[in-house]
């Protein structure tokens, strides 16, 4: 299975919406598909899940082609993107279908700020 | 001076602050007392006044001895009592810096006023952003490597103007650049804004006053 995170935007400021689709580009049996929204501190040493949120998107199986659409709000105190020379705080975007073996996952960043 | 002098007041500190809180460990505050003591007793035993059954110089030697150690005690205390407060140098006393505002948004400009009565030569005024990171330091031990978490800093963003020689009150503007870092507390990595004054000096530390400032997205 693969699947893919498309959004209407990469860039979005907080309290925003964020739109997009799921699409499958590859079909298999799936139970569902999640999908989560973090918030991440990353320095050399250290990763760091702050906030994390998530929801399905899809339930049984998905087939080659199909596409699942999402749209949600950034809570209005949600934390902007920066990179800096030894850390960075970035938000990512994670679809999971949870099937039979090993799970299916496919990640995309949203610059927040 | 507040446990955690990065944050301008109305702002929670994140758990790397609260991990990293300021303060002087009761240890040192017992060595300071217990130095103290000791300084005291051997003042008293230097004066005689244990009495007359003892022998004079005996007494004088280990009063002294015995007194000297309590104020060594002491002034490592006190060290590290200053380390944790530092005083305020010289040539700063005295100078005061106010921002317009506590909390600014990035892209914004703020205002600052230095009022100072001093030699203006070195001065400066600036705009600093401070990243504290975490890190695994190494520790080789006989038990084997212990590994331990220590939050380092490094300036991510800077912008200095000198001050004028008149002394007085002046203005200096900034601008917060818009793609820098905003405010953040975090777990392992914090972004803390301030505005400062500072004397450069040739191979020595910069003595400098702080304000810290929220800068918002």
């Amino acid at each position: 299975m693969k699947l893919e995170i498309e959004l209407q935007s990469d860039h979005v400021g907080p309290g925003g919406d964020v739109a997009g689709q799921v699409n499958v580009t590859e079909g298999g049996k799936s139970r569902s598909l999640t999908l989560n929204l973090s918030f991440y501190e990353q320095t050399r040493d250290y990763l760091v899940a702050a906030y994390s949120t998530g929801f399905v998107v899809h339930e049984g199986e998905v087939r080659q082609g199909e596409s699942y659409e999402f749209s949600f709000t950034l809570p209005s105190e949600a934390p902007t993107s920066a990179k800096t020379k030894n850390g960075k705080l970035y938000w990512e975007l994670e679809v999971k279908s949870d099937e039979p073996g090993v799970d299916t996952h496919s990640r995309r960043r949203l610059e927040v700020g | 001076m507040t446990d955690f002098p990065h944050l301008p007041p109305g702002h929670d500190p994140g758990a790397q602050s609260l991990r990293n809180r300021m303060g002087v460990p009761l240890l040192w505050w017992f060595v300071g007392l217990v130095g103290l003591g000791m300084f005291l007793g051997g003042v008293f035993i230097v004066a005689g006044g244990r009495g007359p059954g003892y022998n004079f110089w005996e007494e004088r030697l280990g009063g002294t001895f015995f007194g000297g150690m309590g104020l060594l005690c002491a002034w490592v205390a006190y060290s590290q009592y200053r380390k944790f407060r530092p005083r305020a140098h010289a040539r700063m006393r005295g100078m005061s810096l106010v921002a317009d505002s506590d909390e600014k948004q990035r892209g914004e400009a703020i205002s600052l006023t230095i009022d100072h009565n001093a030699s203006a030569e070195g001065l400066e005024v600036g705009l600093v952003c401070v990243e504290l990171f975490d890190l695994r330091a190494t520790a080789n031990t006989r038990a084997g490597i212990v590994y331990v978490r220590e939050t380092n800093q490094k300036t991510a963003y800077e912008q200095w103007q000198a001050v004028e020689p008149p002394a007085g009150e002046q203005v200096l503007d900034f601008e917060i650049p818009r793609e820098a870092p905003c405010s953040y507390e975090g777990d392992c990595l914090s972004y803390a804004w301030r505005v400062s004054a500072r004397v450069v000096r040739k191979l020595r530390s910069d003595p400098r006053i702080d304000h810290p400032i929220w800068v918002r997205p």
